[in-house]
């Protein structure tokens, strides 16, 4: 017997295809043999992609991903959209290469120990992570494009030196509203969340990396089309502090949005 | 007289069941195929065939085109056939509130007819019966029969793990 997927005209599928986030394509792909021939259609991501993100976002993806692997063309023709869709929705930042980090030197003019460093490191999913020496002037930020609509926590995997000077950092948030193709933009929604001290003696104890979730859940509405452009959402994470001491002792792997579960369990510091 | 030229002018629509239907101009072109249609033929008192569409589903079309009657027409810009993840206000959804069936033939009209704001809307309502269900959930609601052996569906299972939010 044939279903409905298999009766209407294929570019009706791949329109109600466009609409799914990553998650729902994946159990699409488990339901027969026709909707999984779809998923394995790179055209298909194409239109997710270009149906999900903002035009000028897909394209410099794009172009990060060729310049990343240039041997995708030969290698991954038939992958190509769906490795970009998997770089455009996953909402993470990897700290060692996406970081924007500023810093005062406590030597003016520097010396080579006090800043951040970049380091190996076989326990991250990327190989490097960073650390920080010894910095005033603390401002770690990272910013994730165009976030799909939903509820997240923020999630940031850090280790703390037993011998540290880590305290009132402020973890913050906002979500800021943007027109494709545009440069203006508004702040919607800020968070913050400062943790006591002894949150960063525990992890300390650990003496490993932790998952630190913040307490406040991210909310990110929906989108619009207005007069044709899209209007979606960026969200910046940060965790600062400008105050005059001497911070040290901390190393961060990356920073990423998880669509919020009250079901998981995450380790308590607070 | 005066009735006559309030009302407009009027073309007549012949469903593939055989009912005529009289709409107004405008209403009729919400959809670009007998938009152009109109324009190409002039003013003409043949009913316009369409053998794709019966009388109960251009019954529910039509009515769409009414509601929708004043707003803008969508560019031929390919950038605006995107709706996106936009929602789907209360009449269109409780417009759309129909057994699959008819949402189906709605879809399939709102193709062949080329009413494009219908046909996203349409596809997004069948997008958001997908979203959050499992695969068996998805067969169950649409009444699709599981055609992989378990090893294919492990196998498959191992190819979506890149999709996972660790």
């Amino acid at each position: 017997m044939s279903d409905v997927f298999s009766l209407v005209p294929s570019e009706i599928v791949v329109k109600i295809l466009s609409f799914l986030p990553a998650k729902d394509l994946c159990s699409v792909s488990l339901v027969n043999k026709n909707l999984w021939s779809f998923i394995q259609d790179d055209y298909v991501w194409h239109s997710i992609c270009i149906n999900q993100f903002p035009t000028d976002y897909v394209s410099e993806e794009l172009k990060k991903m060729i310049a990343e692997e240039d041997n995708i063309e030969e290698q991954h023709v038939n992958v190509v959209n769906k490795k970009l869709y998997k770089r455009l929705s996953r909402h993470i930042s990897f700290m060692a290469k996406e970081r924007c980090i500023t810093w005062l030197d406590i030597q003016q003019g520097g010396g080579n120990n006090h800043h951040w460093r970049t380091l190996e490191d076989s326990q991250s999913e990327f190989g490097k992570i960073v650390f920080l020496d010894h910095v005033w002037w603390f401002d770690v930020m990272s910013t994730l494009k165009a976030v799909l609509p939903g509820i997240y926590d923020i999630v940031w995997r850090l280790k703390v030196r037993s011998r540290n000077n880590i305290h009132d950092l402020n973890f913050s948030a906002t979500v800021v509203e943007k027109v494709e193709n545009g440069d203006e933009e508004t702040i919607i929604r800020e968070y913050y969340h400062t943790p006591q001290v002894k949150m960063f003696s525990k992890i300390a104890s650990k003496n490993d990396w932790v998952e630190y979730r913040v307490p406040y859940k991210l909310f990110v509405p929906e989108r619009e089309v207005i007069g044709g452009k899209l209007i979606y959402h960026d969200v910046r994470l940060k965790i600062f502090n400008y105050e005059g001491f001497l911070k040290t002792g901390l190393w961060i792997d990356f920073v990423r949005l998880r669509e919020h579960d009250a079901s998981r369990v995450y380790d308590e510091f607070e | 007289m005066t009735s006559e030229s309030s009302e407009g002018k009027k073309v007549t629509l012949k469903s593939c069941d055989d009912v005529e239907f009289k709409v107004e101009i405008p209403v009729a072109s919400r959809s670009i195929l007998l938009k152009n249609m109109i324009e190409d033929v002039g003013e003409t008192d043949q009913s316009i065939p369409l053998p794709n569409v019966n009388e109960k589903v251009l019954k529910k079309v039509l009515e769409w085109c009414q509601h929708h009657v004043n707003d803008p027409q969508p560019t031929n810009d390919d950038d605006d056939s995107r709706r996106r993840n936009t929602e789907i206000d209360d009449w269109d959804q409780r417009f759309l509130n129909v057994e699959q069936d008819m949402l189906f033939e709605i879809i399939l009209a709102a193709n062949y007819l080329d009413i494009k704001p219908l046909l996203d809307i349409g596809c997004k309502t069948v997008a958001n019966m997908i979203k959050g269900k499992s695969p068996e959930e998805i067969r169950n609601t649409f009444n699709i029969v599981n055609d992989f052996t378990p090893e294919e569906e492990e196998q498959i299972r191992k190819e979506n793990e890149w999709a996972e939010d660790r």
